[in-house]
């Protein structure tokens, strides 16, 4: 068998079921069925996630065990992504938007400050720092292949509207809610930063596929989970594959 | 017996009493400010590196500094340190000669439009080539730094014509420009971007009457947005770090800064409304018992910065029981506004995280029995490992889950 172990926040949960879905079907990763593990990391048993008397670069004692005990051939890793939806969903009293370097043609909204993507990035980068830090953590807990996946685009403001509840404590008022092409724009420049760390990390980044992105930058409807933050099984069953095509070459060398 | 002129000189005026005889750390050259800031009177800086220790202390020491380019509120504070908001009273980097400042106000107010203004560093890098450093990575395009150039040029005239007080230190006068209309870089083409030709760059090195005429240009224009702006001089102590001179970097440092002093003098003693600091004198004028250099002989020393303020504080800072208990306030307030009680994103991360860790708990995953009865044999690699894949994985995500779910580099010169 090949054992992957799963890690993270409320997307890992998608990515549970869609793998559980495909060992239901007898997938098979490095010429060997698929089992797998997955913990979320919010867990009380396995908080915190970092051991700070350590200085915050290494896992909490328990995460650590259970790396050692499992000994993983994979790892998959949904850690945070919620943070541009946090930062995006609704407008500051001065609305702003930000031109993407990878997308300039985007729309910017008209009236917002424009700030410069560098500003954007940096100020996600500081609001990302415990989930950054946390998959740098686990690259130095064990040498097995590790696959970060990226989080799902937003899903649409209707959804929003539908789901207050999930953002907004009170009642919020519609019309300081985002633009989509906005929070698009926001997802993508979160998936930058675990772009980043994956490259210095020597961690695969499982991009999400096309398929599942619809204009103007949303989550496809095919995609999304029963909230408006979240995906569905179908969609981490397809990441799961998606790592999968990622670490297959490493197992199938042997790299265990 | 006889007097002359010097006979009733005042201690200040004589050596022996006014720095062989007194103690270190309190020589002071400063006689009699012009003026004095009040507690309300809004002061904005600019200048050379040196100018970020002047900058620093106003702020820490209750004044009234002019932040005219303030980060957007969604900007973090650490963001905003690398991205050099706060570094000066607009988002200007280091201004180190006279030439830069006069270029500064008719650019922001309009009057000139360099032809070189974007320096192109591969496919997803702008850098200005009048702040290179202001933006570490710089822009990801030239339309995203022309709408950050845009707000500063606002930024910057809203300095101008709302400022009571501009304290400018002025640093070198060697500078390169363009051969085609003059304008002035703050660093050589090719040091912090851009590329550096013969052709289209040259070098200068401003003598006492460009600093004279370009700083006289610079407040004419300044009070002309803003009759009632005043303006404190002084030189920054701290040497080149290159000179383009043939000729050794030290005797180029002592040229500039004698050059810069003398014409600071000119400036303070024919326009009453410029002051003139001396920075320069109390760090580097060799008089001092202490040394206020660093071992790289450039730095300037804790020590040496906080003589200059004391210096400053005493002679330019208006003191009375209103005002010190206003400036006390807006220090107590300083560190109340750096330290929310709780990060709004984090809390906004929990909040959408607690229904979708419910869900885990209903997920149902494969059995192991299940799992193994469905599987092929599975390979075994050379270090056995195939006896670890049978241990269980995949029975234990609800005992996992729970529902219970709760950053430069600074401008240098």
């Amino acid at each position: 068998m090949t054992k992957i172990l799963g890690l993270g926040h409320s997307h890992i949960v998608a990515v549970a079921k869609g793998c559980y879905e495909l060992q239901h079907e007898r997938f098979q990763l490095g010429g060997a069925p698929l089992v797998s593990r997955f913990l979320y990391l919010y867990d009380p048993a396995l908080t915190p996630t970092l051991d700070e008397e350590s200085g915050a670069s290494r896992l909490n004692p328990r995460l650590r065990e259970i790396f050692d005990d499992e000994r993983p051939d994979g790892v998959v890793l949904s850690v945070g992504g919620n943070e541009h939806i946090a930062l995006s969903v609704t407008q500051p009293k001065e609305r702003f938007d930000f031109i993407l370097g990878s997308e300039p043609e985007l729309e910017l909204e008209p009236g917002a400050q424009v700030l410069t993507e560098a500003a954007v990035r940096e100020t996600l980068r500081e609001k990302m720092s415990p989930t950054l830090a946390t998959i740098a953590a686990i690259r130095n807990e064990t040498a097995a292949p590790i696959v970060c996946l990226e989080p799902p685009p937003p899903l649409p403001n209707s959804r929003i509207l539908e789901c207050p509840q999930e953002f907004f404590r009170k009642s919020f008022d519609s019309r300081k809610l985002s633009g989509e092409v906005f929070r698009y724009k926001m997802w993508r420049a979160q998936s930058a930063l675990y772009r980043e760390v994956c490259a210095r990390a020597d961690i695969f980044f499982a991009a999400v596929p096309a398929e599942f992105i619809e204009a103007p930058g949303v989550l496809a409807d095919i995609a999304r989970g029963a909230d408006a933050s979240h995906a569905n099984a179908l969609f981490g069953r397809r990441m799961i594959q998606t790592a999968a095509a990622l670490v297959e070459p490493l197992l199938a060398n042997g790299r265990r | 017996m006889k007097t002359h002129p010097y006979s009733k000189r005042p201690d200040y005026a004589l050596w022996r009493r006014a720095v062989a005889d007194v103690a270190p750390g309190e020589i002071d050259p400063m006689v009699e400010a012009p003026f004095r800031l009040g507690v309300r009177e809004k002061v904005a800086t600019a200048g050379s590196c040196f100018a970020q220790h002047i900058g620093g202390y106003l702020k820490s020491s209750g004044c009234n500094y002019l932040v005219a380019e303030p980060p957007h509120a969604f900007i973090s504070e650490q963001a905003a340190q690398a991205l050099n908001y706060g570094l000066y009273t607009a988002r200007y980097g280091n201004i180190y000669t006279s030439r830069q400042l006069l270029q500064l106000f008719e650019r922001a107010y309009g009057r000139f439009a360099p032809v070189e203004n974007h320096w192109r560093e591969g496919d997803a890098c702008v850098i200005d080539p009048f702040r290179p450093q202001i933006q570490p990575g710089g822009f990801n395009s030239a339309r995203e730094l022309d709408y950050d150039r845009e707000r500063h040029f606002e930024a910057v005239r809203r300095a101008f014509e709302t400022l009571d007080v501009f304290v400018f230190t002025l640093g070198l006068t060697e500078l390169w420009r363009s051969r085609e209309d003059g304008a002035a870089f703050p660093l050589c083409p090719g040091v912090a971007g851009g590329d550096y030709s013969p052709e289209r760059h040259e070098f200068i090195n401003l003598g006492v009457d460009d600093i004279v005429a370009d700083m006289t240009a610079f407040v004419e224009r300044l009070r002309a947005v803003n009759p009632g702006a005043r303006v404190i001089l002084t030189v920054s102590p701290v040497p080149l770090v290159a000179t383009a001179e043939p000729r050794h970097v030290m005797m180029s440092t002592m040229y500039s800064k004698s050059a810069l002093r003398v014409a600071c003098d000119l400036l303070s003693r024919s326009l009453g409304h410029v002051a003139y600091f001396p920075s320069y004198e109390i760090v580097a004028g060799g008089y001092a018992p202490t040394d206020y250099f660093a071992p790289d002989r450039r730095s300037v020393t804790q020590a040496g910065v906080a003589h200059v303020m004391r210096v400053f504080e005493r002679h330019f800072i208006k003191r009375n029981a209103a005002g010190e208990a206003l400036r006390g306030a807006l220090r107590a307030l300083a560190p109340v506004r750096a330290a929310p009680p709780e990060d709004p994103v984090a809390a906004a991360m929990r909040l959408m995280c607690d229904e979708e860790a419910l869900s885990l708990e209903r997920v149902e995953a494969p059995s192991v029995a299940a799992s193994q009865a469905e599987a092929e044999p599975a390979p075994q690699n050379e270090s056995g490992e195939e006896s670890a894949a049978q241990e269980p994985l995949a029975n234990e995500p609800e005992r996992e889950a729970d529902p219970a779910d709760p950053q430069n580099h600074r401008l240098v010169d």
